[in-house]
């Protein structure tokens, strides 16, 4: 519209001007420089700028959706974030606070974007040979200690508990933090395991400090762990629902792992052919049969345990997915989220000592129903007849 | 390059820098967007899986299980002011940038970058510096701003941008707007998401869907009013798609943006003379993506309509409204300003 754009032409100027005159205050050379006409307009944007510097500095800080090293207020969520923020404006009715899970998008070493994904997944047992399509598998090789393929041998347990430090996991409505959730649980249940006598049991932390994934897993291979437990607690967007689920690792079962493949092949520098016979032998891995079942047992214990206090519990049962704290672990390892914490009741019941000393002691049921199903069964090396044997 | 002094010597670039989608519009006539996704390989493992060192967009969305994934500028600023959420909006204008560039493209880059208001307000530094790296000259805008620089609605217009993580009022009269002149509020499209996702949870407690699902629904049947068909989606249950009936929950979900949107429209124009307020109201343009909601227009201009006459239009590119707006920023701009930016 040539016509309109002469019309306004000097309209255009003054904005042009202003909007320099704007990005040279930002970064600091504004000072000396020309004005604009309008010198009202100007003033109010100096004061504008002055307020705005130290909003510059706390703001993030305010923001900060992941929680600070110091403890941070209890209550803060996401209204209160949201109307610091935005002053004036009220934040949208009722549900805003409630809905956006905090952990929606990923920050470093937040395994709910997994979550997310395995929605996505069915709950089937065993994912098809061909679906194990993951180069990185190749990374690990066939590292499973050949002394745990006959149970007889198992001795030592590494217990992860999830989070820890500046990194608190979820975090429920009132202010229970996961990170917190599962070191205690892991304490009582090393404790629990220790009792019996029988076993090495070493915890990835034993206190609130931040600890990478990797350290995690190199702790695990350090050590020469046997079964590896990982504690996690989940959280929902739905704040109704209570679920248990025990996680495997292994690729999400749907189009997007297959999609996923085609491009990891394009850029690998292994051929189809190559990654096939590759997949095909890590599929049938000791360690994954292992995880698997021990998975099955712990879910199976957890959640029929926790039934007894909640009825409602969902089973969504034995999961796959590719945890890399589980990928990275020699031994058989599995991820037990033991219960959800945006769900309100759940959260008052993590909270007591006592639930999660139950908590805690459906795992040792879990894992040791594993271990001695293990030495049972160990000769086989196959699992269909798990279910039809095992019980 | 040729002899002749025909070429450019200079790459204009205008981005639009979102929460959910970031664009970019050069005078080399490309257009490119992606979603403002930012994945760095979670380890060396994945790293191996993935083969890049970072994605972006979509390709960083299905290879989420293998990075950590920003989007930088959640809810319109840029994430916790960290390092990492600062480099991914770097990384993010570096892509963009390498996207509209060609072999032909001069190596100077002039950018306008259009942001969300209130990330305008905090981060303008960040972004600076983060977009430094690849421009020779640049500026940053707040994106309502940019939007309405583009329709040449300078003067008596109110754009509204109905974005993911923001809807961002902004009153042009005849110069830069100044904070008076704007508002944020947090009912934008991811807002809706949320809404959508928890209605649906309420009526099929045993479908399984994603936020990003969800989402999906949203942008092909979103709609406020009466529904001109029922929405029917695909949802898995116990691992089986099936079909479920989702009309009344999407009605519900975008119609809960409605009452911010006219109270804050109301309000921003009450603060000016009435003689304003009366060319303010006959010139209201719906930007973002937000502004693709069916019915939504209408239902808008019939609520204001309550308290005088108006008029609200659409922008007609909302994809590109605010790369273009801030392209032309850039092209307009005179060289002289370039120089010393
Ligand atoms: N047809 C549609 N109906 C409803 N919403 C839609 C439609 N298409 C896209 N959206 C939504 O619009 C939003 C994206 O819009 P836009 O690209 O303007 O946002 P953005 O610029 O990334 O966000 P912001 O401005 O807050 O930073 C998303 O929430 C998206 O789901
Ligand atoms: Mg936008
Ligand atoms: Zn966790």
């Amino acid at each position: 519209m040539p016509s309109q754009r002469m019309r306004n032409a000097e309209l255009r100027d003054n904005i042009l001007k202003a909007v320099y005159e704007d990005n040279l205050q930002i970064t600091g050379q504004g000072r000396g420089k020309r004005r604009a006409p309008q010198a009202a307009g100007r003033s109010r944007r100096w004061t504008a700028l002055m307020f705005l510097v130290p909003m510059f500095l706390f703001l993030p800080a305010m923001l900060n959706p992941s929680p600070s090293p110091v403890d941070e207020p209890r209550h803060v969520n996401q209204r209160a974030r949201g109307s610091a923020v935005h002053g004036a404006i009220p934040p949208p009715p009722e549900r805003q606070a409630a809905a956006p899970a905090p952990a929606e998008t990923a920050s470093v070493f937040s395994e709910e974007v997994f979550q997310d994904a395995s929605y996505a997944t069915d709950n089937e047992d065993l994912p098809p040979p061909d679906c194990m399509n993951y180069s990185f598998l190749l990374a690990g090789g066939d590292a499973v200690r050949l002394t745990s393929l006959f149970g007889l041998d198992v001795k030592t347990i590494v217990i992860d508990p999830g989070h820890g430090g500046i990194d608190a996991g979820a975090v429920g409505g009132s202010g229970v933090k996961e990170k917190n959730v599962t070191l205690d649980v892991a304490l009582r249940l090393k404790s629990r395991l220790k009792k019996r006598g029988k076993y090495n049991v070493l915890l990835t932390r034993e206190k609130d400090n931040f600890v990478s994934l990797a350290k995690r897993v190199e702790f695990a291979n350090s050590v020469n762990t046997d079964l590896f437990v990982s504690i996690h607690v989940n959280s929902l967007p739905n704040r109704d629902v209570n679920v248990i689920e025990t996680y495997y690792f292994g690729p999400p079962q749907n189009d997007e792992t297959l999609r996923l493949a085609q491009r990891e092949n394009k850029d690998s520098n292994y051929s189809i052919g190559e990654l096939k016979a590759i997949i095909q032998d890590i599929s049938d891995t000791v360690k994954r049969q292992e995880s698997v079942r021990l998975a099955r047992a712990i879910q199976d214990r957890l959640l029929s345990n926790v039934r007894n206090y909640d009825a409602d519990v969902l089973d969504t049962g034995v999961k796959v997915a590719p945890f890399v704290v589980l990928l990275g672990v020699e031994a058989p390892s599995v991820l037990a989220e033991i219960s959800c914490i945006t769900n309100e009741e759940e959260e008052g019941k993590l909270a007591s000592e006592e639930y999660r000393e139950k908590i805690a002691s459906f795992l040792e049921e879990g894992i040791v129903r594993y271990l001695t199903k293990k030495s049972i069964q160990h000769v086989r090396g196959d699992d269909d007849h798990e279910r039809r044997h095992g019980g | 390059m040729s002899e002749g002094m025909e070429d450019r010597a200079v790459l204009n670039v205008g981005i639009d820098l979102g929460t959910s989608r970031s664009a970019i519009s050069a005078d080399n006539g490309r257009k490119k967007w992606v979603e403002s996704y930012v994945g760095w390989p979670k380890d060396f493992i994945a790293r191996k899986v993935v083969g890049k060192p970072v994605l972006f967009g979509e390709e960083a969305l299905e290879n989420r299980l293998s990075l950590n994934i920003y989007r930088p500028l959640e809810r319109g600023v840029i994430k916790d002011g960290s390092a990492r959420s600062e480099e991914a909006v770097k990384e993010l204008i570096r892509h963009l940038i390498e996207l509209v560039r060609t072999d032909e493209s001069p190596g100077e880059v002039r950018a306008v970058v259009g942001v969300p208001a209130e990330s305008f307000k905090i981060n303008k530094l960040a972004i600076r510096k983060a977009v430094a790296d690849y421009a020779g000259a640049l500026m940053v805008v707040s994106e309502p701003f940019a939007v309405a620089y583009g329709v040449n609605a300078l003067n008596n217009a109110m754009v509204i941008d109905i974005g993911a993580g923001t809807v961002d009022f902004c009153i042009m009269h005849g110069t830069v707007p100044s904070e008076d002149d704007q508002r944020t509020l947090l009912t934008g499209g991811d807002y809706i998401d949320q809404q959508l996702q928890s209605h649906l949870h309420e009526r099929y407690p045993n479908a399984d869907f994603t936020l990003n699902m969800v989402r999906r629904f949203k942008e092909q049947h979103s709609f406020v009013g009466a529904p001109d068909r029922a929405v029917e989606v695909e949802i898995p249950v116990a691992g089986r798609p099936t079909m479920h009936d989702v009309t009344e929950e999407m009605r519900r979900a975008c119609e809960s943006i409605l009452p911010g949107l006219v109270e804050t429209a109301l309000e921003l124009i009450a603060n000016f003379d009435p003689e304003y307020q009366k060319k303010v109201r006959n010139n209201i343009i719906l930007a973002g993506g937000g502004s693709q909601i069916r019915g939504l227009r209408e239902r808008f201009e019939m609520s204001l309509r309550e308290y005088g006459p108006c008029r609200v239009n659409c922008i007609e590119d909302p994809l590109f409204g605010g790369a273009d707006g801030a392209l032309a920023l850039a092209v307009d701009m005179p060289d002289a300003y370039w120089e010393q930016s």
